[in-house]
């Protein structure tokens, strides 16, 4: 038995005492005591980890100096307001955009993710966002892919997409016009400086809450196709059918239908907007009769002259629109020369009918059917387009040029004989451009609307959007229109959800690299003087404890 | 409260009366500095080259992965291998005012450490255009609190082994482990895997809310929190050398 002395030389208690208090039973007692403490440790922590998350216990505090990480009262509001969970897919790329843009291009996404994260954060868990990856390929499989097609939805744009989806419905949103607008600035010459690409504007919180708004709204307006006219078939899938332009609808919240007004009988009330797409003949009496009774009770129409025909009587499409103050010019179709690889113009082709593309500085601005485009600098493809006139407008009401052409156009009369021939030529007696090419009429309705179709926006108010190509809503011509067409109809039946949100600009808070000395200072600073002196603080006090 | 302020000035003064600290700090710095002003020749924001230097590089991980491995490395096991760990448990202090006292102590290191990027923020303010100071002081913020998390992991490593170099081996293997899970998560199509770890997301906690110069109570919590559970490990393991 060991027997342990004291420093003092006094003799302590045998060590018979501590084996027993430090035996096995003890041992696993007091094991089996700090596990207890771990695992409620642990349980605390985890504990303490979920109650900080609760939105009663959580305080968030924005330092930035403008605020970069508050939702506006306005986006707040709708989200309080959120009727439905949304899921929000994101595909953006990388380095996908054009040379000198990627850098911004990778600003621009993180804004929109951070302004995604505040969304879902302030959300209360209805909005649920997932990121793919699209360089991921597990073998044969991209989950990405996958997910694009299951969204209905082919390729994405450099840069990237969001896409903002509630059941059926869903809302694009491109990095490139609606999450952003980057300005790619100059690259100089010789007489003006270089000037670098930059943000210009973000706007991923406007453009998200429109879109949470959009796809969460109860309404689906009751969208109708006339037919029996010779009119584009809505539900033809061939390249000039309509058929994706449906799909494109329906996505977005629209009811669509097709209907014959002489065999089905009068609109229905509950139809909010009217679509009519290059009618090959006129209306008769009384659906000429019928339409306009729609249109003077607040009834919407979106429509397009056709290409192959000239009617231009009383019941034609034409004929209707001019009491509204729209006159689509019957005779002769647009054309514009056609640029060759050598860059010398071509006409005489038909390929000129086909060239007339509207661009951004085409576009009007403010305009919620055309802004977004102009912004993104996107194209709107016209073929086959006529030239749309403004005639008297209705009292009280207005009509706005949307689209315009450019001022090589000249409109083609064709053969006189036979104006369906065409020398693509412009001849001596032919219009040049610019043309309005669609145009706006904005007018207060005559009668009371009926009761089924409500008043959006609380006013009786017809809107209609003529375009001067009927082609242009084909399914040829629908993944390049996609955005025009769904602007247009939803600008038709006044569903532009658009919150105001001010886009925020962001500063460009950069040194110049190419001026001064600055970057070089700052180099001295970090790279040589603030090691060199925790080197010397280190030296100093090896030095010292040495001595 | 003295005994751990007492023993928060002895870890203190031992690391910097050693040349370690100082050498990794003048190897963080010039790493830190040199990546700074690449980001800003690279045209990018002054904010963004923050983020950067604060949290969203991979050179940041790196020195937050290795760095509080290395200072906690000696603290629990050198002592415990020299004896001075029993001389010091029977001062007249707490265990937990011992193992807090040597966390502190590796913390102002560390918060030393990343306030470099103060001095970045001044320099580049006097030659050109201003940080958004809110980002600076709310990356500071977040990245102290990391560091704070990985330097509780190293000291508890620390008490485990009284062998330095595989305390520093194994908590550098942790902080690997708790900075890639979540990534690795991904691979997995489970949304409670997804759930769990988003939870535990580190880099998610602190890129998302401190790097934007937010100040949310949930991460500080977050970061507090496991912390303190890894500080409690570590006081436990200290206790423990009592009942052997």
């Amino acid at each position: 038995m060991a027997v342990n002395t004291e420093p003092s030389g006094a003799t302590r208690a045998p060590t018979v005492a501590v084996e027993r208090s430090t035996g096995r039973g003890t041992r696993v007692a007091i094991g089996a005591q700090v596990a207890v403490t771990i695992v409620l440790a642990l349980a605390a922590v985890l504990l303490v980890d979920w109650l900080s998350e609760r939105p009663g216990l959580r305080v968030r505090a924005d330092w930035t100096r403008d605020g970069a990480n508050t939702l506006s009262p306005a986006s707040l509001e709708v989200l309080e307001r959120l009727p439905v969970d949304v899921k929000v897919d994101v595909f953006f790329q990388g380095r996908a955009l054009e040379r000198g843009l990627e850098m911004i291009g990778l600003e621009a996404q993180e804004h929109a993710r951070k302004v995604l994260r505040l969304l879902q954060e302030a959300s209360g868990g209805r909005i649920e966002s997932e990121e793919h990856d699209l360089s991921d390929r597990r073998g044969n499989e991209s989950p990405a892919l996958a997910r694009l097609a299951e969204l209905e939805l082919r390729e994405v744009a450099p840069g990237g997409l969001v896409v903002v989806s509630s059941g059926k419905r869903s809302q694009v949103l491109q990095l490139r016009g609606d999450l952003c607008d980057l300005d790619p600035g100059y690259p100089g010459d010789q007489t003006t400086p270089p000037i670098p690409p930059r943000v210009a504007a973000l706007r991923a919180e406007e453009a998200f809450v429109g879109a949470l708004h959009k796809v969460a709204a109860s309404d689906e307006p009751k969208v109708l196709f006339t037919i029996g006219h010779g009119e584009l078939d809505p539900k033809s899938a061939d390249v000039g059918g309509l058929a994706q332009l449906v799909l494109a609808l329906e996505a977005d919240g629209f009811r669509v239908a097709s209907y014959d007004i002489q065999k089905q009988g009068p609109i229905p009330e509950e139809c909010q907007l009217l679509v009519v797409l290059g009618p090959e003949q006129p209306f008769t009496e009384t659906e000429a009769r019928e339409v306009q009774n729609f249109l003077d009770t607040g009834g919407r129409l979106v429509a397009a002259p056709d290409f192959k025909t000239e009617h231009d009587g009383p019941l034609s499409l034409a004929g209707l629109l001019d009491g509204y103050g729209i006159r689509p010019r019957m005779h002769g179709l647009l054309a514009r020369p056609f640029a060759q690889a050598s860059g010398e113009a071509l006409t005489g082709i038909p390929d000129c009918a086909q060239n007339v593309i509207v661009f951004g500085h085409g576009m009007a601005a403010q305009n919620p059917v055309t802004e977004p485009l102009r912004r993104a600098g996107r194209r709107v493809y016209l073929p086959f387009a006529r030239a749309l006139d403004r005639s008297t407008a209705l009292a009280g009401g207005t009509v706005i040029q949307i689209l315009t052409s450019e001022p090589e156009d000249w409109c083609d009369l064709g053969d006189p004989s036979d104006p369906s021939k065409h020398d693509w030529a412009p001849g001596a007696g032919e219009l040049r451009g610019p043309f309005a090419v669609a145009l706006q009429a904005v007018y207060p309705a005559r009668r009371s609307p009926p009761a089924a179709r409500g008043v959006p926006g609380g006013r009786a108010e017809g809107r209609i959007l003529c375009v001067g190509s009927s082609a242009a809503f084909t399914n040829q011509l629908l993944p390049a229109n996609r955005d025009f067409l769904l602007n247009a109809f939803n600008w038709a039946s006044s569903r532009e959800y658009r919150v105001s949100v001010g886009a925020k600009s962001p500063q460009a808070r950069r040194i110049d690299v190419g001026q001064g000395n600055a970057l070089q200072r700052i180099h001295l600073v970090a790279v040589f003087l603030l090691p060199g002196v925790m080197l010397a603080l280190g030296l100093l006090t090896a030095w010292r404890r040495r001595r | 409260m003295s005994g751990l302020v007492a023993i928060y000035r002895r870890e203190l003064a031992g690391l910097f009366v050693g040349p370690l600290a100082w050498i990794l700090l003048c190897i963080a710095l010039v790493l830190n500095g040199y990546l700074y002003s690449v980001y800003l020749k690279l045209g990018t924001d002054v904010d963004a080259a923050m983020r950067m230097t604060l949290g969203n590089s991979i050179a940041f991980w790196v020195l937050v992965i290795l760095f509080p491995p290395l200072l906690t490395m000696r603290m629990i096991s050198e002592e415990s291998r020299s004896g001075l760990l029993e001389f010091v448990l029977t001062a007249p202090v707490t265990d937990a005012a011992v193992v807090t006292g040597k966390f502190l102590a590796a913390l102002t290191f560390m918060a030393l450490l990343w306030a470099s990027v103060f001095v970045y923020a001044l320099a580049t303010q006097s030659v050109g255009p201003s940080a958004d100071w809110g980002i600076v002081v709310g990356g500071w913020c977040g990245a102290t609190l990391c560091s704070g998390l990985f330097c509780a992991i190293g000291l508890f490593m620390s008490s485990v082994t009284s062998i330095p170099v595989a305390a520093a081996l194994s908590a550098t293997v942790v902080n690997i482990g708790i900075v890639i899970l979540p990534l690795l998560a991904g691979l997995s199509d489970a949304p409670w895997v997804q759930r769990v770890t988003r939870r535990v997301h580190v880099l998610d906690h602190l890129q998302n809310s401190f790097l934007f110069g937010v100040f949310d109570t949930a991460y500080v919590v977050f970061f507090a929190a496991w912390t303190a559970f890894f500080l409690f490990l570590a006081v436990r393991t200290v206790e423990s050398r009592r009942w052997r």
